[in-house]
């Protein structure tokens, strides 16, 4: 077993810049990567034509992959350079501090596993939220409509106590929607508690949310779409934008940094497993025995470049994302190894990242 | 440290507080899919035609049973057979070779042929065929037709392997479009030069349109998209659509083969009284089957309408139905579970979803299949026999009557400005109402001292055979096209895995109406084939010809998509309803010798609506993305 320090990139792209992205991947010895599809979410302010409402849904392929911590910089620098992300309207690129367990020949040195995810002050945040198939744009209205960037939308499946049951699971849809998007960080908290307001995340069987700390961002910042023309105000708020080198004098304020009454969870690490194509959900099972509390799964493709560096293999891969306690990890991570996690069949690797803080329905207290 | 992983236990007052809802939610689904047709009948029928509704409390059942049959089947379909798929597809390339995916997947096809028979629809379609008007036709339909089906099978066998190649070696659809498209489409004009293959076109593309049913597609589907999952290239985009339009294609090549085979065989067409000539006889005989039956043929016309009475009047046996959903499903599915087994060796995962969902949708088409008959299609053929009206003199014969004691005194005569002469009588009813009726000598029985009183509706719009009557008929076509195609469960099932797989950026609803516009207007073109007796090939060669250049023109995930769509519109409630639609008018229009064209309008217009809603579609997101800012540097 092997445990190494990363920083993991996400990088979500409109389709015409996807082949920017993966020369500068190509440029950067950056052999693998996860593609995952999205869609992001825009406003559109008036209605255009009959059948289009006040949002517009684009087509985004979002990268997932990693390097080391200390090509970072270099990376980053390259991507935004080379696909044109300080542009407005392409893409949004952003970069976490994670930990990688890859298998090796010996993977018995579980005690390698009592890391801690490092935790540093960040100047962004993000705001994941898991929602029913359906309600992701309600969500994605809701950030947009007070101005924050372009949020980006998953498909994925929900697993969890479902799973447990009997055939009477069919009764719940286990498909799910995920929302992704980053702010600054002061704007973390304040997201959140609107996206719980607005998409009644307080409610049960509605969703779960958390933030999570991001180092490095380069958000698309248009959200809203504007009217072509020789100086709109869209042309001059941009001005200003960049003139501030942020957005914030321009949002409405979020509802203040002091988070309501509600009970939140703390002390988390979010763990994304990565595995071949129809092993997530038994997966999935083993690390809910050992504690953890349910996840989604997505179905990506996965694509590494061979060793001789001429050829790309892909093949399918399920992401299970799940949040869980810190003490909990270890259990968690012993218990999918033991199912064979870092073996032929199921070929895993295993990206811990730091949570702030998470809110799901848990009911009342008795 | 294995922990047993505790089952939690619902109680089951629990269990139904979670059923109640899901149960609502599923058929209300259905009820919404299913009612804009069911209205738009009614109301034409009662409203438009000003006919009173036979048997409406049958049909009142019929149709609820369809909700509930279509409720259960798209269920099913959605935790069973397609998930089924979905793990042989991924999971198939991945164990065994590809000698063996190539033998399953002809299998499969040419199974799901057999499985889910269209050949009693075509018959239907070509029951009131003349042999001595298309002989080759005739033949294929009758003497030869289990050979018909068997080469559509081989068709729709090869076109499953060709799809599932594709996909394996990321190949695009379109050569595989532009090849088979342009073949089918000169074989299909050598019916210029030759009758016989003139009058075969039309059921060798409606053959094409028929094969793909509401099992299939979804299967082959999920399949397909199990391999993308598992060996596809992200980069050819066809996502795991694209194979129903082969299977829709090939067998349109596949019948005409058999056609050119055959024509050899047959007479040229010619006059009843030719046909019956002596010279003739031993082709003649040939054509007939045998010698009884050409003695049978010769000696009875035959009613068309009454033949196909019979037909629709033996699918009504309630067992029947549950028999022909299990034969249409447990045979594929049973397929896909002993490859399952005995090749890929695994254990099937999530099993009581997947057999309670292969259960679930045998009653769910056996439920659907009963209520076609007694409630959507009842209603359709009556509609479909009285549509005629709006242009021509038609008889209501469930209307008729018997006037006992008639005395052929009260028959007087009538004379036109040319001087031609008519008898009438004067008839009157309960209310005392007054009625001249035409008298028709060979409905009056002297000696029983009885006559048969039909009475006639019509032309409702205009005069007899004048454009408005027939522009009501289109435009009720339109319409009926559209709702039909709205509850059409393949078709769901292919809007619901396009949305899926494409983040939401594809969206259902407008797959869903786009292709509904285009059988509308598919349907309302065959109409008008058949109303003005135009050739179908006329029409399908300039709708190809778009097709073929929108093809080029629109990226590869729509034109899988768009494709794949013409193969499921014909599906179980569009299928009777165009057919009623077309035995109506072709039993009413005057030298109509076949009624076919019909359905492979309504598989060509779709494609040519979808692929045109793909390049709008496309064009708004690059307007965005251009207003945006984003696009000012091309790639």
């Amino acid at each position: 077993m092997k445990v190494t320090e990363i920083s993991k990139f996400t990088c979500s792209v409109y389709k015409f810049v996807a082949p920017l992205v993966l020369d500068a991947l190509k440029d950067n010895h950056v052999n693998y990567h996860i593609l995952q599809r999205a869609r992001s979410v825009i406003a559109t302010n008036k209605r255009r034509g009959f059948f289009n409402g006040d949002i517009a849904e684009l087509e985004v392929e979002t990268y997932h992959f990693y390097t080391d911590p200390k090509d970072e910089k270099a990376v980053y620098d390259s991507i935004v350079a080379k696909a044109g992300l300080n542009q407005e309207g392409r893409g949004s690129l952003c970069v976490e501090t994670a930990i990688l367990i890859e298998g090796g020949e010996d993977n018995s040195n579980i005690g390698s596993l009592d890391f801690t995810v490092k935790s540093e002050a960040t100047d962004f945040t993000g705001v994941y939220a898991i929602t029913q198939r359906g309600r992701g744009n309600d969500l994605a209205r809701i950030a947009v409509n007070n101005g924050s960037c372009v949020p980006y939308v998953f498909h994925g499946k929900g697993g969890g106590i479902r799973d447990r049951m009997g055939l009477i699971r069919i009764t719940i849809p286990a498909e799910k929607e995920m929302l992704n998007i980053v702010v600054a960080e002061h704007n973390g908290n304040g997201l959140m508690n609107l996206l719980i307001d607005g998409g009644q995340l307080d409610r049960p069987g509605m969703g779960f949310i958390f933030t999570y700390p991001v180092k490095r961002a380069l958000m698309d910042r248009k959200s809203t779409l504007t009217v072509k023309s020789a100086a709109s105000i869209g042309q001059i708020v941009a001005a200003i934008d960049e003139l501030k080198n942020s957005t914030e004098w321009r949002k409405k304020s979020y509802i203040s940094a002091d988070l309501p009454e509600r009970r939140y969870f703390e002390n988390l690490e979010n763990i994304m497993l990565i595995c071949d194509d129809t092993q997530a959900e038994a997966m999935l099972q083993a690390a809910m025995d050992a504690g953890a509390s349910g996840a989604t799964i997505s179905t990506c493709r996965s694509f590494s470049v061979q060793k001789d560096q001429n050829s790309t293999s892909q093949k399918a891969v399920e992401i299970s994302d799940m949040v869980v306690g810190s003490n909990q990890k270890k259990d968690i991570i012993t218990a999918v190894m033991e199912k064979g996690f870092f073996g032929k069949e199921i070929n895993g690797r295993i990206i811990v990242k730091k949570s702030n803080l998470a809110f799901s329905y848990v009911g009342k207290k008795k | 440290m294995t922990v047993q992983r505790e089952r939690i236990s619902v109680p089951f007052k629990q269990a139904v507080q979670m059923l109640v809802p899901y149960c609502k939610s599923k058929i209300w689904e259905q009820i919404t899919a299913v009612l804009p047709i069911v209205l738009y009948l009614i109301f034409f029928q009662s409203v438009v035609l000003g006919l009173s509704i036979a048997e409406s409390g049958t049909i009142a059942v019929g149709i609820g049973l369809v909700v509930l049959g279509l409720a259960f089947f798209m269920e099913g379909l959605l935790l069973g057979i397609m998930p089924l798929g979905e793990i042989l597809g991924i999971k198939l390339p991945l164990k065994s070779g590809l000698v063996v995916l190539i033998a399953f997947s002809f299998v499969l096809g040419f199974g799901a042929t057999y499985a889910e028979p269209s050949i009693g629809i075509l018959k239907a379609s070509g029951s009131f065929i003349k042999p001595w008007d298309a002989p080759l036709l005739f033949v294929m339909l009758n003497q030869y037709s289990e050979y018909l089906v068997a080469f559509v099978g081989i068709g729709v066998g090869f076109s499953v392997v060709a799809g599932m190649m594709r996909f394996m070696k990321s190949i695009s659809l379109k050569p595989f479009i532009y090849i088979v498209i342009s073949i089918t489409l000169l074989v299909s004009l050598w019916g210029v030069f030759d009758k016989n293959i003139f009058y075969i076109t039309g059921l060798a593309w409606d053959c094409g349109a028929v094969t793909t049913g509401p099992v299939t597609v979804p299967l082959v589907l999920a399949l397909g998209i199990g391999i993308c999952r598992s060996v596809g290239g992200e980069d050819s985009g066809s996502m795991g659509f694209g194979v129903v339009t082969l299977a829709s294609a090939f067998p349109i090549l596949a019948v005409m083969l058999l056609g050119f085979a055959l024509n050899t065989k047959v007479p040229e067409p010619m006059s009843k009284a030719e046909f019956f000539s002596e010279a003739n006889k031993a082709a003649a005989v040939f054509v007939a089957g045998g010698e009884e039956l050409y003695e049978s043929l010769k000696s009875d016309t035959g009613d068309p309408a009454d033949k196909v009475q019979q037909a629709i009047n033996l699918l009504t046996v309630t067992t029947e139905k549950f028999v022909d959903a299990a034969r249409a499903i447990l045979p594929l599915t049973l397929l896909l579970l002993l490859v399952f087994i005995f090749i890929l060796r695994e254990k099937l995962p999530k099993k009581d979803e997947i057999f309670f969902g292969i259960f679930i949708s045998i009653i769910g088409m056996g439920l659907f299949g009963i209520g076609m008959d007694f409630g959507l299609k009842k209603i359709g053929d009556q509609v479909g026999s009285r549509l005629p009206a709006s242009f021509s003199a038609i008889e209501i014969r469930e209307e008729g009557e018997t006037i006992y004691n008639f005395d052929e005194k009260v028959v007087q005569t009538s004379i036109d400005e040319s001087g031609q002469t008519s008898q009438f009588f004067f008839k009157n009813d309960k209310n005392m109402t007054y009625k001249a009726v035409p008298y028709h000598s060979e409905n009056f029985d002297a000696k029983k001292k009885t006559y048969n009183y039909i009475p006639k509706i019509g032309p409702l719009f205009g005069e007899n055979g004048g454009i408005g009557g027939v522009l009501v008929v289109i435009l009720f076509a339109f319409i009926m096209g559209y709702g039909a195609t709205l509850a059409e469960p393949a078709l769901n099932a292919l809007g619901m895995k396009a949305e899926e797989l494409s983040v939401g950026t594809f969206k259902k609803a407008t797959l869903i109406h786009s292709v509904a516009a285009g059988v509308g207007c598919g349907i309302a073109l065959g109409v008008a084939k058949i109303i003005w007796n135009l050739p179908i090939i006329w029409m399908l060669v300039p709708a190809y010809v778009v097709l073929l250049f929108l093809t080029k023109i629109s990226d590869e995930q729509f034109v899988n998509i768009s494709w794949d769509s013409a193969g499921v519109t014909t599906g179980p409630i569009t299928v009777p309803l165009v057919l009623a639609l077309g035995l109506g008018l072709g039993g009413q229009v005057e030298g109509v010798i076949e009624g076919f064209g019909i359905l492979s309008m309504a598989s060509a217009c779709p494609i040519l609506a979808v692929l045109v809603s793909g390049l709008i579609s496309k064009r708004r997101s690059r307007n965005i993305l251009a207003a945006q800012g984003g696009t000012n540097e091309s790639h």
